[in-house]
């Protein structure tokens, strides 16, 4: 199974780092003639209404599928974790404040703060990214805080400090470690939903411009083609799905792996 | 024994029921479902000029006049007869009542059109109707309409707006008149039974229509605004009939079984705008260049799938047809040639291309048409950066005269007449917020000219129109790109036929084989 989650994710990865390089046609070059044409030996995939080869567009379009996702999901973990273990760790007023805050941006229906950041305020693809990151975080920041508080008492921690050691230290050098099983966990669970937020973003027609290759958009670009080419449409969707279940099951593997004391 | 009597009706009500729902389909339907891709609004032209609502509208709604086949004007509620250039007298039918009962008097029809002249109405119609100096009711029966000026293109819009509704209901109602509260009531061959913004409309058959009873007895409003969910509802018999068919995926509904798919030529002109004011589209070189460039005959073809034909000439092709029938003007045309685009573009401020954020609205069709565009822009240089934005905010954006640049504009019209079209075009008060001139073209001389054509006939109507046209593709503020069929699908248990100007579709409407 391991090997198997680690080979599709090798592909994607593969794909995200050389996909441009591996497209057999340049994903942007239209031919109307060919217009959503059917799987042929020149086009394994067919072609989009536009006459674009869709394999190409999918090996294109990897890197800004995985790319942002992955960059959610690092700036939540960076995120979540500092200030989670701040709130846990030091308690008192910063601890209320913080979760009085979390609990205001939870209650944010994320989706539709999106669209509006994006779409509304007319905020490019970065601002989407960078709110999606900032939506992400509380609902981590709750988890690691009460993490944090239940390791904070134990008998390590009590050590650490009546040996005088500084918060930050006992915070990142001591307790970080014990909650990494669910720091990794949570990131991946972060990279996926990220990864269904923004193909949804595109699909919306608020994300990327018409035309970016990019996996969300050619669903919605190409579900019109179901009867002609049905590759077009399915074979992206496909994609986010193999993507979003292989890091899910990862994310459960990971953290048993390190929970038992390190990745096997 | 009285649970015995109960089963027993149960018992036979059930059967009834399932050997009538068996029996369903071999009887003569008299209802039908129309699927609507959008919610009417209003069932008062006043406040719901779009597709959907006069969709409704047209059967519940007679115009004064209508148009025939070919787009002349032709009489309906009133025959009419012009004792000069700027004035009519029309003449209601005899005997007409509203669907409530009540007589249909000259008072009525006088007070439906100048209501649209009233700002307390704040009609959408109201543009079509500034040429208007008086409207009175004289005589038995009689409604005079005095013009500024003479105006051919009145009859034509009459046909369109002047819907005529009770006078006392509509003096009630200026501004919620055909809304889901107070409803409305005309002389047409349906009545309205129900009204809801969420759960659609559903007609009846009106005792007191004038003309030949309507075959059907029944219809019924959905809004499906999901293209597919609405093939798919036409497909399995939940619709039996929808206009809302894209021609762009005629492909789709021309196989359905069971159902047939009706094309034919639509009042339409889909083109793009080059807005001018500023910036390189502001050089005609650059504009020259761009029409070069874009192959319409491939973008007809995507966006028509073969159900439309490019465009050379801004205007509508029925009105193309009407105006000068098989004797088409000589007009400078642009036709592609990458080489001739390449080589105007040497001739601009810009002779090594440039780069143009384009607008676009993310749903529809606009993106489609400006990837193509901007594929072939790129093959000269010029790299359009595609912007999309949600498409209430780019329309809201668009008709305030925004962020102007390269558009894609796909707008249908209502008459044969080129006048409707072309002030929106290029006279100097559409370029203004509100107004369709997008490109901002206009000058002295073509407001002149667009003043002259507004009471031209005919060789001089055709002269001021090819004159306008002439300079429209001189300077290229518009490049035209196709003029795609109106498209509807029908249940083949139904029949009816479709044409650009006609709107007696409901009246019309029959089971297949009476």
């Amino acid at each position: 199974m391991r090997v198997f989650l680690t080979g599709v994710l090798g592909l994607a990865l593969v794909a995200a780092v050389a996909g441009t390089w591996l497209a057999p046609y340049d994903p942007g070059a239209q031919d109307l003639a060919l217009g959503a044409a059917g799987p042929s030996a020149a086009h394994w995939l067919g072609t989009d209404d536009l006459g674009r080869d869709v394999l190409s567009r999918l090996l294109a379009g990897a890197g800004s599928a995985l790319l942002w996702p992955v960059v959610v999901a690092v700036c939540t973990m960076l995120l979540s974790t500092s200030l989670g273990l701040l709130a846990g760790y030091r308690r008192g007023w910063v601890d209320a404040v913080m979760m009085r805050t979390v609990d205001l941006a939870i209650a944010l229906p994320g989706m539709l703060v999106l669209i509006v950041v994006v779409g509304v305020l007319g905020g490019g693809y970065g601002w989407a990214v960078l709110a999606m990151a900032v939506l992400f975080t509380p609902g981590d920041i709750r988890v690691i805080r009460s993490l944090t508080l239940a390791q904070r008492e134990l008998a390590y921690a009590e050590a650490a400090r009546t040996l005088g050691l500084r918060p930050a230290r006992i915070m990142f050098r001591h307790l970080l470690p014990n909650l990494a099983p669910t720091v990794v966990a949570s990131a991946l669970l972060s990279f996926v939903a990220a990864l269904v937020a923004l193909a949804g973003l595109s699909f919306l027609g608020v994300g990327l411009p018409a035309g970016t290759p990019d996996w969300g958009l050619m669903v919605e670009e190409n579900r019109g083609l179901l009867d002609l080419n049905p590759w077009a449409a399915i074979a992206p969707a496909a994609l986010i799905t193999v993507v979003a279940c292989t890091a899910t099951l990862l994310g459960d593997r990971a953290f048993e792996s390190l929970s038992k004391g390190g990745l096997r | 024994m009285t649970y015995a009597k109960a089963a027993t009706a149960a018992v036979v009500l059930a059967l009834t029921t399932a050997c009538s729902s068996g029996a369903g389909p071999a009887q003569t339907r008299d209802s039908l479902v129309w699927g609507l891709a959008t919610a009417p609004n209003s069932l008062d032209i006043a406040h719901g000029f779009n597709k959907s609502s006069t969709l409704v509208q047209s059967a519940v709604l007679d115009t004064i006049v209508a148009l025939d086949s070919t787009g002349k004007p032709a009489p309906r509620l009133a025959d009419w007869t012009q004792p000069d250039p700027a004035s009519y007298l029309f003449t209601l039918r005899k005997g007409i009542r509203f669907s409530d009962g009540t007589p249909v008097t000259a008072d009525d029809a006088a007070f439906s059109l100048s209501r649209h002249l009233d700002p307390k109405v704040a009609s959408q119609a109201a543009s079509y109707f500034t040429g208007v100096k008086r409207v009175e009711a004289v005589g038995e029966g009689q409604v005079r309409v005095t013009l500024k000026r003479p105006s051919p293109a009145f009859l034509a819009v009459a046909a369109t707006a002047w819907q005529v509704t009770p006078r006392k209901l509509a003096e009630a109602h200026p501004k919620d008149l055909g809304s889901p509260e107070v409803g409305t009531v005309g002389t047409g061959p349906f009545k309205v039974s129900r009204f809801s913004l969420t759960s659609g409309v559903v007609l009846e058959r009106n005792p007191s229509y004038w003309g030949k009873p309507p075959a059907l007895r029944k219809v019924e409003f959905k809004t499906i605004p999901d293209p597919e969910t609405l093939r798919l509802a036409v497909r399995s018999g939940e619709v039996d009939a929808t206009d809302g068919v894209n021609v762009r995926d005629a492909r789709k509904w021309t196989n359905l079984p069971g159902v047939k798919a009706i094309f034919y030529p639509g009042n339409a002109i889909a083109y793009l705008s080059l807005a001018l004011k500023s910036g390189p589209l502001k050089d005609p070189h650059v504009r020259k260049a761009i029409a070069h460039a874009v192959d319409r005959k491939a973008v007809a073809q995507l966006m028509t799938a073969g159900h439309g034909t490019p465009a050379t000439i801004m205007l509508p092709k029925p009105q193309i047809t009407a105006l000068y029938g098989d004797d088409l003007p000589g007009l400078p045309e642009h036709a592609h040639d990458l080489a001739a685009a390449k080589a105007e573009l040497a001739k601009s401020g810009y002779p090594h291309g440039f780069e143009l954020k384009a607008p676009y609205a993310s749903t529809g069709d606009t993106g489609t048409v400006m990837q193509a565009v901007a594929a072939d822009l790129a093959k000269i240089g010029i790299r359009l950066v595609l912007e999309p934005s949600p498409t209430d905010q780019y329309v809201s954006r668009v008709m305030e005269h925004d962020r102007l640049s390269i558009q894609f504009v796909n707008l249908a019209y209502g008459t044969p007449e080129p006048i409707e079209v072309l002030p929106d075009l290029v006279s100097r008060a559409s370029a203004e917020p509100q107004g369709f001139n997008f490109s901002g073209y206009g000058t002295a001389e073509t407001d002149r000219r667009l003043d002259a054509l507004s009471s031209a006939t005919g060789d001089e109507k055709k002269t001021q129109v090819t004159a306008l046209l002439k300079e429209i593709a001189e300077q290229v503020p518009y490049v035209p790109l196709y003029s795609a069929d109106y498209a509807a699908a029908l249940s083949e248990k139904f029949t009816v036929g479709f044409d650009t100007w006609t709107v007696d579709t409901f009246a019309n409407l029959r089971p297949a084989g009476r």
